[in-house]
């Protein structure tokens, strides 16, 4: 759509506000409700926002220790530029549409931080490479049945999963049955909005729920991510109800969001990580792919687990990756690679925590395969075993904010490929984490998640 | 557990240390460049452990055999427990005073750091930083208990800063030494500034990365 077929559009479509939604670094839904007018005239640059609106933390504080090149000298505006092809109407407000924009300068340059301009680079490093990708992501959450504000008020101690099992169970549909009128009411604004469902189901966790997307381009595939979270957010609020997609919000399992993605040859449409006359099915487009991101995943974790709480996921047999390692259909492994069959041939990625910007995993998913590819590497050994519990390696992933952006800071590749000020900006962003998350009233010597994390994560993340 | 020596003696910390072990590693490590206060050290022998009274931050130093350990939380055989407040000059609380008074006093000396004078804690700041990407050119100080300019770098023909920083002598030594972050000694008001707003946030950014131990 362009900005002459809008007028038409938002009177077709009976939309009187239109709604932007950018996410910061953190990944926070960020927007302004607009007049359509407002809207309309603003375009194609879109509207002002401070430059705080992507140098902040989670919590809103700005970055006052972190400097980038394209921050405004003084504090002065950037902009969100609107994405018209995502424009869409809200299905549930009659007068309300949405609209995913961008990061840009006043000159409608993408900003280098902005998460979505990062995917769209990845992408497009990918095309020069004569491939296109499909890419989705499973989200899990956990439900409770009372609202923020009560759970807020009670200090995070009153938490009731809502299910009929409190000790937990999988695909459980007595438990699944409690969540139906929301997830009921979920798929549908989802389907509204036009984004494309697999199924859902009850998760290991109490109270955890996980809802699988449709493949599909990776930045269409990961504006899906924040718009049904969006909508979670807004159906459990509506409910009385509340959900979170923090990491570890209680003593239990964890909340991962593992990352699926595939390439296809541009020119023939055929699965590229498929060769049937190699080994095991895999082409070496695949072979070296997996040896990026093996390569490049350490640093990767900094991006993939990006709170204090995300590191509280790494516990052997919790069904949570430990080492830099890969196998095929091996769920103990962080990749777990199908490879079997021409039409399913992907990677799944399992290391991201629920609590991760899509936009940027995927980014630096994309950006570890780039560099493998881009360098010939070779893989380390298939492992095909059980990847948990073992002895001490170095294969072992970062297991804590710190030790990941460290690792971030020294990886040659993903800066190369992402840029040095944008990993260097990142890690010190979550250098910052670690700094308020001890100082800020965290306990270092505790396991159990502190109620800083649940203030600073909970509702928010 | 990572080691590195300073004027021979060793201070070690854990491998993931916290910003609290970090910054006291970082103090002993600049202090015993003081000959007097290396000395003393060399002739410490105890543990203790330092706790915020407002938040759980702890960490336990043990001193002896010409080593500090620093490690995150309080230790069983910490022999004496001060709570403090690591912000202000708040009076602590002891605990173990009455078992070990002797080792309590020794430790509040051991904790008095040598002080720096703000015009060489700049200079030993500039001349370690002023190449950082994105820092001024240079930055003219005034401290204002000694009605003093001191400038680090080399001033345009203009006479016009790129940065001008005014306080107390003790607060101007507190955020070049590695003490506090400016741009919080900003917003408490203990020191002031005419600057870019890059400038403010990179010169932050350095003595964040000062005050860990990490410049």
């Amino acid at each position: 759509m362009n900005k002459q077929e809008l007028p038409d559009w938002l009177d077709r479509h009976h939309v009187s506000i239109i709604r932007t939604h950018a996410t910061s670094l953190d990944g926070p839904g960020l927007g302004k409700y607009l007049h359509r007018n407002k809207f309309f005239n603003s375009l194609p640059k879109g509207h002002a926002v401070s430059d705080m609106a992507l140098t902040m933390d989670v919590n809103g504080t700005p970055h006052m220790t972190l400097w980038h090149p394209q921050r405004e000298a003084n504090l002065g505006d950037i902009f969100l530029k609107p994405d018209l092809n995502t424009l869409i109407s809200d299905g549930t407000d009659p007068n309300l549409g949405h609209c995913i924009v961008d990061f840009t300068n006043d000159q409608g340059v993408p900003m280098d931080l902005c998460p979505r301009s990062t995917l769209k680079k990845m992408v497009a490093r990918v095309a020069a490479l004569g491939y296109e990708i499909k890419a989705t992501y499973e989200l899990e959450f956990f439900v409770y049945k009372e609202s923020y504000q009560e759970i807020r008020a009670s200090q995070f101690r009153r938490m009731t999963p809502l299910t009929t099992s409190t000790k937990g169970g999988i695909y459980n549909l007595r438990n699944a049955y409690h969540v139906k009128p929301l997830m009921d009411e979920v798929i549908k604004r989802m389907e509204w909005q036009g984004i494309q469902w697999e199924g859902w189901n009850d998760e290991a966790g109490v109270g955890q729920i996980e809802l699988n997307l449709v493949p599909c381009d990776p930045v269409t595939a990961a504006d899906n991510v924040v718009r049904t979270k969006q909508i979670l957010f807004e159906v459990a609020v509506d409910l009385g109800l509340s959900v979170t997609f923090m990491a570890k919000p209680g003593s239990g399992y964890s909340s991962g969001m593992h990352i699926h993605h595939s390439l296809l040859d541009t020119d023939s449409g055929e699965p590229a990580f498929f060769d049937e006359q190699a080994d095991q099915h895999r082409s070496q487009l695949m072979t070296q792919w997996v040896a990026g991101l093996v390569a490049t995943m350490p640093g990767a974790v900094s991006y993939l687990c990006p709170t204090v709480n995300s590191f509280r996921r790494f516990t052997d047999y919790a069904a949570v990756p430990m080492t830099a390692s890969w196998g095929e259909e091996n769920k103990s492994t962080a990749l777990r690679l199908i490879s079997r069959a021409k039409n399913i041939a992907r990677i799944e990625h399992r290391v991201g925590a629920s609590d991760l910007n899509p936009y940027l995993a995927l980014a630096v998913i994309l950006a570890g395969g780039i560099a493998g590819v881009t360098h010939s590497l070779t893989p380390t050994e298939e492992f095909n075993k059980l990847a948990w519990g073992l002895p001490a390696s170095p294969s072992d992933l970062p297991m804590s904010i710190s030790q990941a952006a460290k690792c971030l800071k020294d990886d040659e590749l993903l800066a190369e490929v992402l840029g040095a000020s944008n990993t260097n900006y990142w890690a010190k962003t979550r250098q910052a984490e670690w700094l308020v998350f001890h100082t800020e009233g965290a306990d270092a010597t505790s396991h159990k998640v502190s109620q800083w994390e649940y203030d600073r994560y909970f509702e928010m993340i | 557990m990572t080691t590195d020596t300073a004027e021979v003696l060793a201070i070690s910390t854990e491998p993931d240390p916290t910003p609290l072990v970090k910054i006291f590693a970082n103090k002993f490590r600049k202090a015993l460049t003081d000959a007097k206060f290396a000395n003393y050290v060399r002739n410490f022998h105890g543990s203790f452990a330092l706790a915020s009274l407002k938040d759980p931050q702890s960490l336990t130093i043990i001193v002896g055999n010409g080593k500090i350990s620093i490690t995150h939380g309080i230790a069983a055989n910490a022999e004496i427990i001060i709570r403090m407040d690591f912000d202000k000059p708040v009076k602590p609380k002891i605990e173990g005073l009455f078992r070990h008074p002797m080792l309590a006093l020794r430790i509040s000396k051991l904790l008095q750091f040598p002080e720096t004078n703000w015009a060489d804690a700049a200079t030993g700041f500039w001349d370690c930083n002023s190449t950082y990407p994105g820092m001024p050119g240079n930055i003219k100080i005034h401290c204002i208990d000694e009605d003093r300019d001191f400038i680090l770098g080399d001033l345009p023909t203009d006479g016009n800063p790129d940065m001008h920083i005014s306080g107390k002598g003790i607060d101007i030594a507190d955020v070049f030494s590695g003490g506090s972050v400016f741009v919080q000694a900003l917003m408490t008001g203990r020191i002031k500034s005419i600057a870019s707003f890059e400038h403010t946030v990179v010169l932050s950014d350095v003595t964040v990365q000062t005050l860990l131990g990490e410049r």
